[in-house]
């Protein structure tokens, strides 16, 4: 059974560090393209931080060699190397596109947390104390859903303001507004490899003029978000 | 690049202990599936079918929302259909204290198209 780590530029250098459960890591190259992967007698072990450490040091490695680096989900497997051949020629395009997409740049994360207003339980206008208990639930149901759709477009608003400068200064971005209720913004930014100095400089300016969120920007990162073309926005719900 | 992940830190908050929990609640988040091992069978089953459960008497409660918005509904009409959803949650109450789940039981991630619920 092999694990595959990540798809790469050609030719790598077998990286210098272990795989997962100690196994070597080979290469192989299908079409241009370049695969890590590693060799197992059983299933290698599953996802936990010390495996998904192990993976990041292969790609890390990759990445340190100047290659063009598109990190695998955790967990892909491929019964032999003809199956992980056919796996990467079935979607060599894609993985081409996105190769040279990311070609010289490295990934920056960014998580932003804010402190939402406290909820506000009276519905805007409407007496709840008048008529029988269905009415007074399903007009609580009415102030809670308006109170839902006032707070997502309040972090809509104050995650752009954070994010738009900094996806200007990107190649791309992905984000995610809302994670959590208190996670304002989770983003991931494609920055040139030597412009990592100057985008760090650009978040610090952001948390310096916003001193109600907190900030943290880590990396640099192989480009773990950006395996997939970018999507459309999402239509509202 | 070194292994130490505080390397990797390139501009931090203050508040780095809440950003942790944070981010360990929405890892928690993803990792959620259905419990379906054998030995929680019964309460694997009961979680899946009172998440779709859910799934459809949130919609439902949703599209009342927007009806008495929309100021539609006569003060009569809001009366009824507000106390079949009151007795509705309070009937998903008790099944959730029964089989020992959460609202949090009855809501599953969908990857890139975010939360069920």
């Amino acid at each position: 059974m092999l694990h595959v780590y990540a798809v790469t530029d050609p030719e790598p250098r077998p990286p210098a560090v272990a795989g997962v459960d100690g196994a070597p890591v080979a290469t192989l190259a299908q079409g241009g393209l370049a695969v890590a992967y590693s060799r197992h007698a059983t299933a290698p072990s599953p996802p936990s931080p010390e495996t998904a450490l192990v993976h990041a040091r292969v790609c890390d490695d990759l990445l340190a060699q100047g290659l063009a680096v598109l990190p695998v989900r955790y967990g892909t497997r491929y019964a032999d190397e003809a199956a992980l051949r056919e796996g990467v020629a079935e979607r060599r395009q894609a993985l081409g596109a996105r190769l040279d997409a990311v070609r010289g740049h490295v990934e920056l994360g960014l998580r932003v947390l804010w402190t939402p207003h406290p909820d506000d339980v009276e519905p805007d206008g409407v007496a709840v104390e008048d008529g029988g208990p269905g009415r007074a639930y399903l007009l609580r149901r009415v102030a809670q859903e308006q109170q839902r759709q006032r707070r997502r477009e309040a972090a809509e608003a104050a995650a752009a303001q954070v994010h738009d400068p900094l996806a200007a200064a990107a190649r791309e971005a992905r984000s995610e507004v809302l994670a959590t209720p208190r996670l304002l913004l989770s983003a991931s930014y494609l920055v040139p490899r030597h412009g990592v100095d100057a985008f760090r400089a650009l978040v610090e300016d952001m948390a310096a003029a916003h001193p109600d969120l907190d900030v943290l920007c880590t990396g640099p990162w192989p480009a773990y978000s950006f395996g997939d073309e970018p999507r459309e926005p999402r239509s509202p719900v | 690049m070194t292994d130490d992940p505080v390397d990797r830190v390139l501009s931090r908050p203050d508040a780095l202990d809440e950003m942790a929990e944070e981010i360990e609640r929405l890892d928690r988040r993803l990792s959620r599936r259905v419990n379906a091992d054998p030995d929680g069978v019964e309460r694997g089953l009961a979680q899946l079918v009172l998440t779709l459960v859910e799934l459809l008497r949130q919609l439902m409660e949703r599209q009342a929302v927007r009806r008495v918005e929309g100021g539609t509904l006569s003060d009569e009409e809001i009366e009824r259909l507000g106390t079949t959803f009151l007795r509705l949650e309070q009937r998903m109450d008790e099944l959730k204290e029964l089989f020992d789940l959460t609202d949090d039981d009855l809501n599953l991630n969908l990857g890139p198209l975010g939360d069920l619920l």
